[in-house]
């Protein structure tokens, strides 16, 4: 080993970097590019339907470009800075989101985005990430009143009313998304278990009111799961064809852009919220299991670094990241495997779209800044 | 690791709480592996089979109609590939300026105009994913210029079908030789499709609409087989995965018409026709053996091609607004007064009922007083002098009217009939043709269907010349000569001779078939024989005497002046020739006959001998022409 090589390696751990965890960047790069061929998969289609393999799958790197560098820019500055614009993201989000049900632009009958400069900006998408930052910042605060009552009331009001604006958009998946995360986020942070299961008896008693609220399609297609081929070519069409094409991917899949159900143009929305059911029939139980696990290692290394995190807000921060990964992985996986009724919810890292890609991106940079700052304490 | 919360100034972290949560996380994840590994490995084949079975659809394969040849083997209908440009809506460009660009490619590419595409697009109702034909019968070469530039026109494709050429005598592309006894193909109509589904057609499946093409429909389509197509979502087919049946190809037919001889009697009609002015011919060559008819010819004649490649609008209206009807088969869809070729009937009639004797001899006149008549309502001879007293074969050659009006009065109009049904006048031959007339036989009965008792004395007197209540096709009036050329077998017309196979040699023939034995004795055809060949050598066909024929030429000339009046008042002339070739006179070995019947001419006398003339002297390669000065042909007379 030469004296200049050995030099640099000293000038590296030099800096902050020396903590940097490299296995939360490998698992989330990992599972990134899986997401970039399984997309292109998606949009080649030969039935001709999508704009083209080609032309997606370049503004998905731009996207994973642009998320990367904040990645690293987040990973680089201590979170606390958080906690200093707490209020101002919080006023920020609730803005965004009133401002998306007045102007946002339609699609699919949801106004689900606003345009900036021609691109497609995703509001609820950022909110997911922008809210856990502002939960796990209040809750941080809670110290000693963390087991009252009124730290689980306190939550929920200040996550209902992002929650109640995102169901008006009408974006039932994304809601679903902040109550898992105020759930989760709740019972890691120490928050009483007696006046939690009081108050989701109570959720649970209300859930009929919440279907009745639904618009018609929303309830069939939420429904579907239950018994999908009792309609295979009304409601639940879209997810019986889904369901066609897992099983027939076999243990090891059609191959890459060569599954027929894919190609032929049979999946719904096959590049977002169906793109797992390309994975499954394209790369079989195998490759459905490969991305399962690659899940399984971030969830355990945003763990690992929750855990180990020199306060309450770098743990608050990793448990909703963690609970919202995990949910997503759920209803979106569940959903084509027929046992999760059909939401719009998206698969992180996977499914198509700018919005998502860079705000999950920004939400493993503070957590690799939580892991690189949390052992400045103990010196 | 030493105990974490030592020295966290905020919340404590639970062990008992990360651990409840990764167990659940590893629940979870179990559940959605053990759901997978159920969905795909065990139930795996389940959920494929359903995946093909919904994508997978049973798309009919079509078979390849059979091919058509004449009686030598020549190939007169066959199967060539032809493009269409098509357009798929859903694909085409959704940008005006993007579209705009698309038309003017196709456009420049195949010599149209962009408008005119459009238009057509816009005309058409249907799902965006159709195939829209926009221009059919493009080149070879356009096609394959537009398949190389496919990605520059999104939206459009070429499609290439098999359709039907016909062919001439000489193997060139023509589609007016043999016009009517082809006829053509053409799309299902949506009428025809209801009640063709069954039978397997397809909305975008053609048939045979005329002539041979729809009389052998069931012949020459063979049968479709099936194919396990996939679809797209879209349900447009994108690959064959199994054929499940194959299709049988259609069964190739040998005609009875020689092309040759179809093209010689056409050609000496034409001829005729110009001379004379005449606007409608027809022109039937037939072997009175057999009952094959060897040549059809009605003129005009239409493009059948045109129609095998989807016939414009215009063009197509113009067939319809043409007063001489080129679309009808004249020798067989239309029907006329046979004129003194009917005295064939009522001479058979007269003698076979007893009316005269062979021998008897009747006076003629220049007009013949109609019984029961006021004095003075009498009926022309066409020579007015009369030829004085005349025997039956006289008063035939001699096409005497006032004869055959007094044998009619006296056998009265259901004895008539009755001989006119034997001779096969008054309904279909059962030529396997399309839209074959019956014809007008008058009769007791006829006359009551139009509300009266009985036919009147003087129509009578007419029917026995073949005028006023008779009408025939001119393949029904060859029919019944040929008849009298063979001894008395009633023939059904042929016009299919067998199958072939692909080459044209036969492997099947259809037998000829005899509808009936004339119940007239062998003595009355005899007379009739030798008074049909005095018609040629001293009679109104004397103008062919002259040409050497390889036998003893016999027949029967008809004329009659009917129909709307010309500007100047006369009314226009029509005439019949029909002729047989026995080897001496009054045998009945002729195999080979030829009627000819010009309709509406504008120079009296009888142009149709004048043809049958012609066209003997090609078909027997006679140097010396002896064809007449058209101008010249009413110094002939008629009848």
């Amino acid at each position: 080993m030469g004296a200049a090589a050995t030099t640099f390696v000293d000038n590296v751990r030099e800096r902050a970097w020396r903590a940097f965890d490299w296995q939360l960047l490998l698992y989330v790069a990992l599972i990134v590019g899986f997401g970039v061929v399984m997309g292109y998969s998606a949009s080649f289609n030969e039935a001709g339907q999508s704009e083209g393999g080609i032309s997606q799958t370049v503004k998905t790197l731009l996207w994973v470009g642009i998320g990367f560098t904040i990645f690293f820019v987040a990973a680089s500055i201590d979170y606390h800075w958080l906690t200093t614009f707490t209020a101002p993201i919080y006023i920020g989000v609730l803005l965004l989101l009133v401002l998306n049900l007045v102007i946002g632009r339609s699609l699919n009958g949801a106004t689900l985005s606003i345009s900036v400069a021609g691109l497609d900006f995703q509001v609820s998408e950022v909110s997911k990430v922008l809210m856990i930052v502002v939960l796990a910042s209040w809750l941080s605060g809670r110290r000693e009143k963390i087991g009252r009552l009124s730290t689980i009331v306190g939550a929920a009001i200040l996550m209902g009313i992002p929650t109640f604006l995102v169901f008006r958009q009408p974006d039932l998946g994304t809601a679903l998304v902040f109550v898992a995360i105020l759930v989760a986020m709740l019972f890691m942070s120490g928050a009483s278990i007696g006046w939690m299961a009081l108050l989701a008896g109570g959720v649970v008693a209300a859930a009929p009111v919440a279907v009745n609220a639904l618009a018609a399609y929303q309830r069939a297609r939420l429904f579907c799961f239950l018994n999908p081929y009792a309609d295979p070519q009304g409601a639940c069409y879209q997810l019986v064809q889904a369901l066609n094409a897992v099983g027939s991917g076999g243990w090891f899949g059609q191959g890459l852009t060569a599954g027929r159900q894919n190609q032929l143009g049979y999946l719904p929305v096959q590049t977002t919220d169906f793109i797992f059911t390309v994975v499954a029939e394209e790369l079989g139980f195998v490759g459905g299991l490969l991305m399962l696990s690659l899940f399984a290692l971030l969830l355990w290394r945003i763990l690992v670094i929750g855990w180990g995190a020199r306060d309450a807000l770098g743990s608050m921060v990793a448990w909703g990241l963690a609970s919202m990964l995990l949910f997503q992985l759920l209803v979106n996986v569940g959903m084509v495997i027929g046992i999760m009724p059909v939401t719009g919810i998206p698969l992180p890292f996977i499914t198509y779209g700018g919005s998502s890609m860079i705000s999950l991106l920004f939400g493993m940079g503070i957590l690799e800044s939580v892991r690189v700052h949390a052992k400045k304490q103990t010196f | 690791m030493a105990d974490l919360n030592e020295g966290r100034i905020d919340l404590p972290r639970s062990r008992a709480r990360l651990i409840a949560f990764a167990l659940t996380a590893a629940l979870l994840f179990t559940i959605l592996g053990g759901r997978l590994f159920q969905m795909q490995v065990l139930n795996g084949t389940l959920y494929a089979d359903r995946a093909v079975a919904a994508r997978t659809v049973e798309l009919a394969l079509k078979a390849p109609r059979g091919l058509i040849f004449d009686r030598t083997g020549r190939p007169i209908a066959v199967n060539v590939p032809s493009w269409t440009v098509e357009a798929i809506p859903a694909d085409l460009p959704t940008d005006a300026r993007a579209l705009g660009v698309v038309w003017a490619r196709v456009a420049a590419s195949t010599g149209s105009r962009a408008a005119t595409l459009r238009q057509r697009l816009n005309a058409f109702h249907g799902s965006p994913y159709d195939q829209v034909p926009l221009l059919r019968g493009i080149t070879r070469d356009q096609a394959l210029l537009l398949s190389e530039h496919a990605s520059a026109i999104p939206g459009i494709v070429v499609q290439v079908d098999p359709v039907r050429q016909y062919l001439d005598e000489a193997g060139k592309v023509d589609g007016s030789l043999l016009a009517h006894v082809l006829g053509y193909t053409g799309p299902v109509s949506q009428g025809q499709l209801t009640s063709l589904a069954e039978h397997g057609y397809l909305p975008d499946d053609s048939i045979g609409k005329d002539g041979v093409e729809a009389s052998y429909e069931a012949i020459l389509r063979g049968t479709y087989g099936s194919q396990q197509v996939e679809r797209d979502a879209s349900g447009r087919p994108m690959k064959v995965i199994s054929t499940t049946t194959q299709a049988i190809p259609g069964r190739n037919l040998m005609l009875t018409i020689d092309a040759r001889l179809q093209r010689l009697a056409t050609d000496a009609l034409t001829w005729g026709m110009r001379a004379a002015g005449v606007k409608q011919g027809v022109t039937i060559v037939m072997n009175p053996q057999t009952g094959e008819i060897l040549a059809m010819v009605s003129l005009p004649s239409y493009d059948d091609n045109a129609f095998a490649g989807g016939i414009s609008t215009a063009a197509y209206s113009a067939y319809l607004r043409n007063p001489n009807q080129p679309l009808r088969n004249h020798a067989i869809a239309d029907i006329y007064p046979p004129g003194s070729t009917f005295k064939l009937v009522t001479g058979t009639a007269a003698l076979q009922e007893g009316v005269t004797t062979p021998t008897q001899l009747w006076p003629t006149y220049g007009c013949y007083q109609i019984p029961g008549a006021p004095s003075g309502q009498c009926l022309f001879d066409w020579n007015r002098a009369g030829f004085g007293p005349l025997n039956v074969q006289q008063a035939f050659f001699r096409s005497s009217d006032t004869f055959f009006y007094q044998m009619a009065v006296h056998l009265g109009i259901d004895r008539l009939a009755k001989w006119a049904y034997t001779y096969g006048f008054g309904k279909p031959t059962g030529i396997k043709l399309p839209g074959e007339a019956s014809g007008i036989i008058a009769s007791t009965e006829w006359a009551q269907s139009q509300g009266r008792p009985n036919v009147f004395t003087g129509e009578l007197a007419q029917a026995g010349i073949g005028q006023n209540v008779i009408a025939v096709t001119p393949l029904q009036l060859a029919n019944a000569y040929a008849a009298l050329a063979n001894g008395g077998r009633l023939m059904r017309p042929m016009i299919v001779k067998g199958e072939t196979d692909r080459s044209g040699k036969l492997r099947k023939a259809y037998p000829p078939a005899m509808i009936r034995k004339l119940s007239a004795s062998a003595s009355t055809m005899q007379i009739l024989r030798f008074g049909a060949r005095e018609v040629v050598t001293s009679g109104h066909a004397f103008n062919i005497r002259d040409v050497p024929l390889p036998g003893a030429l016999s027949g029967k000339t008809g004329t009659a002046e009917f129909g709307t009046k010309h500007k100047d008042g006369s009314l226009p002339f029509h005439s019949w020739f029909v002729g047989y070739l026995p080897s001496r006179p009054g045998a009945t070995d002729a195999t080979l006959e030829v009627l000819t019947f010009s309709y509406s001419a504008t120079v009296p006398g009888n142009v149709s001998t004048e043809v049958v003339k012609y066209f003997f002297q090609k078909y027997f390669k006679v140097q010396h022409d002896y064809r007449l000065d058209p101008r010249t042909l009413s110094l002939l007379g008629g009848n």
